[in-house]
């Protein structure tokens, strides 16, 4: 049968044809015009949830540079404080060697010192530099000061660190996550724990162990009483209990003969034999105080003088008996520290200054020189105590450099983030190229499909119209 | 006068023809029209002498021109583009909810949500930032519940699209039994075929056939009996209504009157509105609120086990409520595991801290949790045992955390502050321990003899009657034998390992072994010594807090014997239960007694001065715990949670939150800076979550978007070849009963030179006539 053609049918065809065309040419006008290729998830479901997975990594992409950028800054500023301090330092140094000078008055002492406390509060303000309203070597302790000076229980000046050693840990990259900051307590640290030295005033050595104790210390050797081996009639003075300052055992040569009388091997002393508190000296300040009135008729010979005494390592407050051996430990009843005293050799009693090895930071060490210089003129030997504070001196540098290695490991992460955040910026170029690739319309395929559509618009109009005027009526 | 009768039939038959050629043009474009045709045949012819002459022409019918088969197949094709129509339509305004790709949509506020949290993570005590992450969580929050109340509208209005549809279904079948009726009528009086009637019948079959899958059966009479689902709902004059009912689930039933069955509708607009009821948006709703659910039970179990700004909570209260389930007025008896929370809880323990305030010193209690066995009251009864917190469940069922004034708590950083057993390590007691934990293979009437403080030898004595299985005896089992008969010492289990220790301390204080027949010492890895006590014990402190994945029980162990700080090359062991070597402790000349040592994951040690020995086997261990709360308590009672609600519905940030980002708990420890649980809770963004098949939230989401996109492309790909194809149906039924005007027009001019013929025949037979009258 031959297809029967109505005029519904070729109208309704029409209206279909034009209709479609219409739609062809606007859709491809709509995509020209937002340039984008995927407005809704039904446009390409195959790439949708990738582009969403796409435009996910920009956005994660762009918050690690800009994190990393943040963690420069933080860095940085961190690393120009440090800096700051170590010219500081350097100049604190050449304060300090100028102090050291053995032509100087004790005022000039002074004025030195004083000058070295200026240093010391200068460089604590510096390692409590902010950043906005963060401490920046505050460890994650960033909402107070890590550094304050304070006064304590035994009377001693010491810096003490308030933050603590967490890291702040920032995500920069794809599982990729740096440290923005280095706490104050590994910059501003003290070195590895060395020998325990003493100033040698007792005669007292390091033990054996390892002591606990931080920066520097008094060990004070106290004299209890002293005992004389007999057969001489050699006794004790009167004030032999409390000025006595003999510890251990020496041997004092009499020679009732000559009316000479020497402690270990010292300087001959004259006596008459009358004397009942005689004050026997010895090289080091060694005291023994005697009776010689019942010393035989012409002993020659030598009588062995022992004391026995004390030690405390806080101020007194506590005492541990000496045992003259190669290890007594002495416990700081403030903090708890421990102090192992060789005391097979002391010799006498007095206060001994402690340094534990290589635990002085730097603001210990600045507190130590301060104070070093500030009483080096009232000690009985002036260049010792200007030597020990030269001692300081090499901590100080130890902790200065500890200071540079700090600063360099700031340069080396400053960097490091700087290269994160480039190889972020550059995925992230790549990133976007992708996006625009799966997103995006070729635009110059749309406009010609766009003239396409237009083309096969215009012919269903003009073909409409030429059918549409056909009909049997324009014959009959 | 047979030549007039001739010509006057053959006149009107051709009126008939031209007045029906009339008609077809007035309808040439009335929908549903089937053009008519007038069929004619001979009249009866008449015998006339020998010959029999024709009769005329007579009108056999006005016939409908029509092909039932195509009229059925747009009706079917008709239906099923309805059905795509419908479908589409929706999908497209459920695509339209997402509203993706976009830089707001779900799926960009997720990854700002995230994004903040990174940002924070940088400085974590910055308010700012604070601020930024809980707004950013807010308007993701937002976006969930504006896209599921889009997505909800959508179904609520397919559900009364579904109303609607059985309303028009009830009309159009109480229409076709009143034609019914009408047909029956007509029928009775005269044999013509009412074409009107017969049209509206199709018409509202079709129209029927839009709604719903129908089969109709011939009534004879040309009326019709109308099927749904294999239920007559047209039966001669009758009809009977459908209605739609939806049940608990969600689910929407059809049902007849009268019949408590649902029918089984297979196509037409009901279908697809039911098929979009059931799975095409209901479906889009429960995967949006199982992500919802996922990403609060998830955050929530990483925050709550977080501390916030300052270093603990003065107050909390649980979000939410547990319910009377059994119905005695009474909430506090309920299970927890059966409390009517919105999430599960398991067994497993929680670690409540109580900071103070002053010190910053940490005290922390752990509270076993067992779902099954615990209730509510038994639970705020444990809470309130923790010295320093206040714990009360309030009328309406929420649960109230209050501390002491001076000290805060939480329920984050598993700060291992105080060894878990101290077995022999440095002790002041002599002791001597096994290397390992039980089951020990020990044989019957196996024998030690062991000396307590240098005195006489005591023998122990092992017998099957004091082991369930002598062979594979328990560390405990071992102990009690041993304490059966051992006088001036104490045999224990701490941390699974047997420990025997001197009831004297002090550096008079010794153990020896000596091993007999049997050697049990042997067989239970027993240090036989001799071991002396210490007049002072190594102080063992442990700090930091444990950052680690997985619980883990810590030993420390020396390597050598020695003194701490003194004996060269002294070391201390940690391993872990499995044996593993986590950290070697170096303690000997350099190590200053009492400085924290790094151990594993936040974990640090510290021993103070003091002899250990390996050679009697001392030890001292730790339990570490990775979660604060691994039960989920705390994320099923809503507290200290980031999220509330429990569905895309009502998802929402915690009011405490949104009232106070200092709330926000981004660490596991009091420092400002410490932002551990930031970075906890910023794992999750590429985390699978078990809730959703091991993918993560964005995953997911990205998941439901492509369904939609795929489900979208899918049915617009449908309509479209529907379309056509009806269309196609459509022009061939047009082709056979359409108007061709050119062709109706070619029919006048033939009625009409027919009617003229007719007229001359007339005319001609007249003049015959005229002829034979004037003879």
């Amino acid at each position: 049968m031959v297809f029967r053609v109505t005029q519904n049918l070729s109208y309704e065809s029409a209206q279909q044809q034009v209709q479609g065309a219409y739609s062809r040419l606007y859709t491809s006008q709509l995509l020209v015009a937002r340039g984008k290729r995927i407005s809704k998830p039904s446009d390409d479901p195959n790439a949708i949830s990738r582009l969403l997975d796409f435009k996910n990594r920009h956005g994660e992409l762009q918050r690690y540079s800009q994190n990393a950028s943040q963690g420069r800054a933080f860095v940085d500023s961190a690393a120009a404080s440090l800096q700051e301090a170590s010219t500081l330092i350097q100049q604190a140094r050449e304060a300090v060697i100028q102090g050291l000078n053995g032509t100087l008055s004790a005022s000039d002492h002074d004025t030195v010192a004083t000058a070295v406390d200026g240093f010391l509060q200068d460089l604590i303000s510096l390692a409590n530099s902010k950043v906005g309203a963060r401490f920046v070597f505050g460890g994650t302790a960033t909402d107070q000061p890590p550094y304050e000076l304070v006064r304590d229980a035994s009377g001693q000046e010491r810096v003490v660190y308030h933050g603590d050693d967490g890291r702040i840990v920032s995500e920069v990259g794809p599982s990729l996550s740096f440290e923005t900051n280095i706490p104050g307590g590994e910059i501003f640290r003290h070195g590895a724990r060395g020998a325990t030295s003493y100033s040698g005033v007792t005669g007292v050595r390091a033990g054996l162990g390892t002591d606990n104790g931080v920066g520097v210390d008094e060990l004070i050797a106290r004299h209890g009483a002293t005992a004389l081996s007999g057969g001489s009639g050699l006794a004790l003075g009167a004030s032999s209990t409390t000025a006595d300052t003999i510890l251990g055992s020496h041997v004092i040569d009499i020679d009732a003969v000559a009316g000479t009388i020497a402690l270990d091997g010292g300087p001959a002393q004259s006596f008459t034999g009358t004397e009942t508190d005689y004050v026997l000296k010895g090289t080091d300040g060694e005291l023994v105080h005697l009776d010689l009135t019942g010393l035989s008729a012409g002993f020659q010979g030598q009588v062995t003088a022992t004391g026995m005494g004390d030690l405390s390592i806080d101020g007194g407050r506590t005492w541990t008996a000496i045992s003259f051996s190669s290890n007594d430990r002495v416990v700081d009843s403030l903090n708890g520290s421990t102090l192992n005293v060789d005391t097979s050799a002391i010799r006498r009693a007095g206060t001994d200054s402690v340094s534990y090895g290589g635990t002085l930071d730097i603001f210990s060490a600045l507190v130590a020189i301060r104070d070093g210089l500030r009483n080096a003129d009232s000690t009985s030997d002036v260049g010792a105590a200007l030597n020990r504070v030269r001692s300081y001196l090499d901590e100080f540098d130890a902790g200065h450099n500890r200071l540079l290695e700090g600063l360099s490991e700031l340069g080396s992460l400053s960097s490091r983030l700087e290269s994160a955040e480039s190889r972020v910026d550059d995925l992230d170029v790549r990133l976007q190229e992708l996006i625009s690739k799966t997103e995006d319309v070729d635009i110059s395929e749309a406009v010609i499909q766009m003239q396409q559509n237009e083309t096969a618009y215009q012919s269903a109009l003009l073909v409409t119209s030429r059918v549409n005027q056909l009909s049997l009526m324009n014959y009959l | 006068m047979f030549g007039f009768d001739t010509g006057l039939s053959a006149l009107s038959a051709a009126r008939l023809a031209i007045e029906t050629v009339g008609n077809n043009l007035a309808n040439a474009t009335t929908p549903g029209y089937s053009r008519n045709r007038v069929l004619t045949a001979t009249g009866t012819p008449t015998l006339v002498g020998r010959f029999y002459q024709g009769g005329g022409v007579r009108v056999a019918a006005v016939d409908r021109v029509t092909d039932d088969l195509l009229v059925t197949r747009v009706r079917e094709q008709s239906q099923e583009v309805e059905r795509r129509n419908v479908i589409l339509d929706t999908l497209l305004g459920v695509e339209a909810a997402f509203g993706e790709p976009s830089t707001s949509g779900l799926s960009a506020q997720l990854g700002s949500m995230f994004d903040s949290l990174s940002s924070l993570a940088t400085a974590p005590e910055d308010i700012s930032l604070r601020k930024g992450v809980v707004l950013n969580a807010a308007a993701t929050a937002e976006q969930f519940r504006r896209i599921r109340s889009d997505v909800g509208d959508t179904l609520g209005g397919v559900r009364s699209l579904i109303k609607d549809t059985t309303a028009d279904i009830n009309r159009i079948t109480e229409s076709i039994a009143a034609i019914n009726t009408e047909l029956a009528k007509t029928q009775g009086f005269q044999g013509g075929t009412p074409n009107a009637l017969l049209d509206r019948q199709g018409q509202l079959l079709d129209e029927l056939a839009q709604y719903v899958d129908i089969s109709v059966t011939d009534a004879g009479a040309g009326r019709v009996n109308v099927q749904i689902g294999g239920q007559m709902v047209v039966n001669y004059n009758a009809s009977r209504e459908v209605s739609a009912q939806t049940g608990e689930d969600g689910e929407v039933d059809i049902l007849l009157e009268g019949s408590d069955y649902p029918l089984d509708i297979r196509s037409g607009k009901l279908k697809g509105f039911l098929e979009l009821s059931e799975t095409g948006v209901g479906e889009r709703v429960r995967d949006l609120d199982a992500l919802a659910n996922a990403l609060i039970l998830n955050v929530n179990r990483v925050h709550s086990t977080g501390v916030p700004a300052g270093g603990g909570f003065e107050v909390l209260r649980s979000h939410y409520p547990v319910q009377d389930q059994d119905g005695d007025g009474s909430l506090g008896d309920e299970l927890i595991g059966s409390a009517g929370l919105p999430f599960e809880i398991q067994d497993g323990r929680l670690w409540v801290s109580i900071v103070d305030e002053a010190s910053g010193a940490v005290s922390q209690t752990r509270i076993d949790i067992d779902p099954q066995a615990q209730t509510v009251a038994d639970l705020v009864q444990s809470l309130n045992a923790v010295s320093g917190l206040n714990a009360s469940l309030d009328a309406t069922g929420r649960l109230s955390l209050a501390a002491d004034p001076g000290s805060r708590f939480h329920f984050g950083g598993i700060l291992t502050s105080d060894l878990a057993g101290n077995g022999s390590l440095g002790s002041s007691q002599a002791s001597l321990a096994t290397a390992a934990g039980g089951p020990f293979n020990l044989s019957a009437g196996a024998s030690f003899d062991i000396s307590v403080d240098g005195g006489a030898n005591q023998t122990i004595t092992f017998s099957a009657a004091q082991f369930a299985d002598i062979s594979s005896a328990t560390a405990e089992e071992v102990a009690a034998a041993i304490n059966g008969s051992l006088v001036g010492a104490q045999a224990e289990v701490v941390g699974d390992r047997l420990v025997i220790r001197s009831a004297s301390s002090g550096a008079t204080s010794g153990l020896s072994i000596t091993d007999g027949s049997g050697s049990p010492a042997a067989a239970l890895g027993l240090a036989t010594g001799p071991a002396a006590g210490q007049d002072n014990p190594v102080a063992v402190t442990i700090s930091g807090e444990y950052s680690g994945d997985m619980d883990e029980r810590v030993f420390f162990q020396p390597v050598g014997d020695g003194t701490i700080g003194l004996t060269p090359g002294l070391q201390i062991q940690a391993v872990n239960a499995q044996g593993k070597v986590l950290a070697v402790l170096d303690v000997g000349p350099g190590y200053s007694p009492g400085d924290p040592l790094e151990v594993v994951d936040g974990i640090k040690v510290a021993f103070g001065a003091g002899a250990v020995s390996a050679s009697t086997n001392e030890y001292a261990f730790l339990d570490a715990f990775a979660d604060g709360d691994d039960s989920d308590v705390l994320a099923a009672f809503g507290i200290n949670s980031f999220f509330v609600g429990t569905s895309a519905e009502d998802i929402e940030v915690a009011d405490d939150l949104r009232a106070d980002s200092s709330m926000l708990a981004g660490a596991l420890g009091p420092a400002a800076s410490d932002n551990r649980n930031v970075v906890r809770l910023l794992a999750l963004r590429d985390a699978g979550l078990g809730e959703l098949g091991d993918l993560s939230a964005q995953e997911y989401y990205s998941g439901i978007v492509a369904d939609v996109g795929q489900t979208t492309s899918r049915a617009q790909l449908n309509y479209e070849t529907e379309v056509l194809l009806r269309d196609s149906f459509e022009n061939r039924l047009e082709s056979v009963r359409g108007v061709s005007v050119d062709e109706e027009l070619a029919a006048l001019q033939r009625h009409e030179q027919a009617y003229q013929a007719a007229a001359r025949y007339i005319s001609a037979i007249n003049e015959v006539t005229q002829v034979l009258f004037n003879l």
